[in-house]
């Protein structure tokens, strides 16, 4: 999430879990750091006042930007089984305030470049399938990079690049061959050459 | 009625876990993303 603090801008997350259910989640996660809000009682009381209510319980997957005077700039209602895609919301923020845009791209100096060589695993820390895929290569003993795509923008638009648009995880890039998702067959092809 | 750009953001005070609880008002001055997720636990 360094990114957007570079950009100035606070995230939030907001969910109708309780506050337990969110401190378990997000120590589960390895820890985050910004603030996850439990929009738990009255239930669903802000999801409801922004539109994103479901008649399920619980919110749809969206996405709200403000600008320094509270204004919405951006709004996405996005496919609920979607990823939300940090890159394209970092770019979102960077046209809305371009001024913190060119300090941060002032500070970094060039993004670094992303790992190659071996097998490195596109992925992001809560997809099942990414820890399917760690598990199938620890039983195997196979050394490989993790690439999360979620802190990573660069990473993000390769695997998009790589995926027809999608950003599917996990994807491989073993030795320079891409396998999008967790093909076995070709993976143990592959990786045992 | 929907919400729409160019709206002023309808203000909150939630408990975050973090343990304070988070005003959107508060935040006045920085650039704030707020992301609706369904559920936590679940790649819904």
């Amino acid at each position: 999430m360094a990114s957007f603090g570079q950009l100035d801008a606070q995230v939030l997350g907001i969910s109708v879990d309780s506050v337990p259910c969110l401190q378990a989640w997000a120590e589960s996660l390895g820890g985050i750091s910004y603030p996850l809000l439990s929009d738990f009682w009255p239930h669903g009381a802000v999801s409801r006042l922004y539109g994103v209510m479901r008649e399920e319980g619980y919110s749809e997957r969206a996405l709200f930007l403000l600008d320094r005077q509270g204004i919405l700039r951006y709004i996405d209602i996005h496919d609920i089984t979607q990823q939300p895609d940090n890159a394209a919301i970092l770019e979102e923020i960077r046209k809305m305030d371009p001024e913190a845009a060119r300090r941060a791209a002032a500070q970094a100096g060039g993004s670094q470049p992303l790992p190659t060589g071996g097998v490195v695993m596109y992925c992001t820390r809560w997809c099942p399938d990414c820890r399917m895929g760690r598990r199938w290569l620890d039983q195997r003993g196979i050394p490989y990079t993790e690439v999360d795509v979620n802190a990573v923008p660069e990473a993000a638009a390769q695997v998009r690049r790589w995926a027809e648009g999608r950003l599917y995880t996990p994807t491989y890039d073993i030795n320079g061959t891409i396998v999008v998702g967790n093909q076995w067959d070709k993976l143990s092809e592959l990786l045992e050459k | 009625m929907p919400l729409k750009i160019g709206d002023p953001a309808p203000d909150f005070t939630l408990p975050s876990h973090l343990g304070k609880d988070v005003t959107l008002s508060d935040l006045r001055g920085k650039n704030v993303l707020i992301a609706f997720f369904p559920l936590a636990w679940t790649p819904v």
